[in-house]
């Protein structure tokens, strides 16, 4: 974990997250797009991903805590969307 | 061209900890679910709870808890390459970042609470109180543990020299980062999808 990849993944969080904001305040997220919603979860999927894999250092980590927090980060991210889709 | 021991995976922090980030990250993910299935039975309910939340304070929120990550990594880096006072600094930034998280979404509650809204307002308040108030205590416990291993940080008591290395340090900020993991669904799903 170099001080570079730290500071690449901080930016690529700052990145996601104007994005999620932007889409937010813009009303797109409210005014029900699917596609806009899925964007804003895939965002959220890929930001914790990123945090989970450098910054917890699953990349190097055992396969079976790799499919744990991965595994979460994909169930949970899933059942919201389909979730929101129903609504 | 690596060694071996760097090629061997590896978990960073304690079984410990990763064991109670295992349960926590189980319990929001119940809590996570239950808001989404209340919004689908009650849909009014939380467009209007969610219409009363201004946006940019969950997103400096965001900033925040990232770039106390960032400072919590570096932190880890320092220590790693014997760096004690730069592993403190950047300690105390995560810190800072921390503490500013505390203090606006305070002061989020606070203009709430003056609006009237409250843990039995509605379901959807309900939610928000116990979603946002469970991840605040997380975040809270996680600034008191990166608190309490700063002095020693700053002494060098986490390195390369010593026998356990930086694996106290590596702990704390596992349990940091994964605050700051749940978070990143937390605002999408309260904030910003309505």
């Amino acid at each position: 974990m170099s001080p570079s990849r730290i500071l690449h993944t901080w930016l690529a969080l700052l990145g996601l997250t104007a994005l999620t904001w932007w889409l937010g305040e813009q009303g797109l997220a409210a005014a029900g797009h699917p596609l806009v919603r899925l964007s804003v979860l895939v965002f959220a999927a890929a930001k914790a991903r990123l945090i989970a894999w450098e910054w917890m250092e699953l990349r190097g980590a055992p396969r079976l805590w790799q499919r744990i927090v991965g595994g979460w980060i994909a169930t949970v991210t899933t059942l919201i969307a389909l979730l929101l889709a129903r609504g | 061209m690596l060694s071996p021991a760097a090629e061997t995976p590896r978990l960073h922090g304690d079984l410990a900890v990763w064991l109670v980030v295992s349960a926590e990250l189980f319990t929001f993910a119940i809590l996570f679910v239950l808001f989404a299935v209340a919004r689908l039975r009650e849909p009014e309910v939380f467009r209007a709870g969610q219409a009363t939340l201004a946006l940019w304070p969950g997103a400096v929120n965001t900033v925040l808890l990232a770039s106390g990550s960032a400072c919590v990594a570096l932190a880890v880096h320092a220590a790693r390459s014997a760096q004690a006072r730069r592993a403190s600094c950047w300690l105390m930034g995560a810190i800072v970042c921390g503490l500013s998280f505390l203090g606006l979404k305070s002061a989020e509650y606070a203009d709430k609470w003056e609006a009237g809204r409250a843990l039995d307002s509605d379901t959807f308040w309900m939610f928000y109180v116990m979603l946002t108030g469970f991840h605040f205590l997380h975040v809270a416990v996680a600034v008191v543990l990166l608190a309490l291993v700063a002095v020693p940080t700053r002494r060098g008591a986490y390195g390369p020299d010593r026998p356990q290395g930086a694996h106290t340090l590596e702990s704390v900020g596992v349990f940091w980062h994964m605050v700051d993991l749940l978070w990143m669904v937390l605002f999408p799903l309260v904030y910003v999808l309505r």
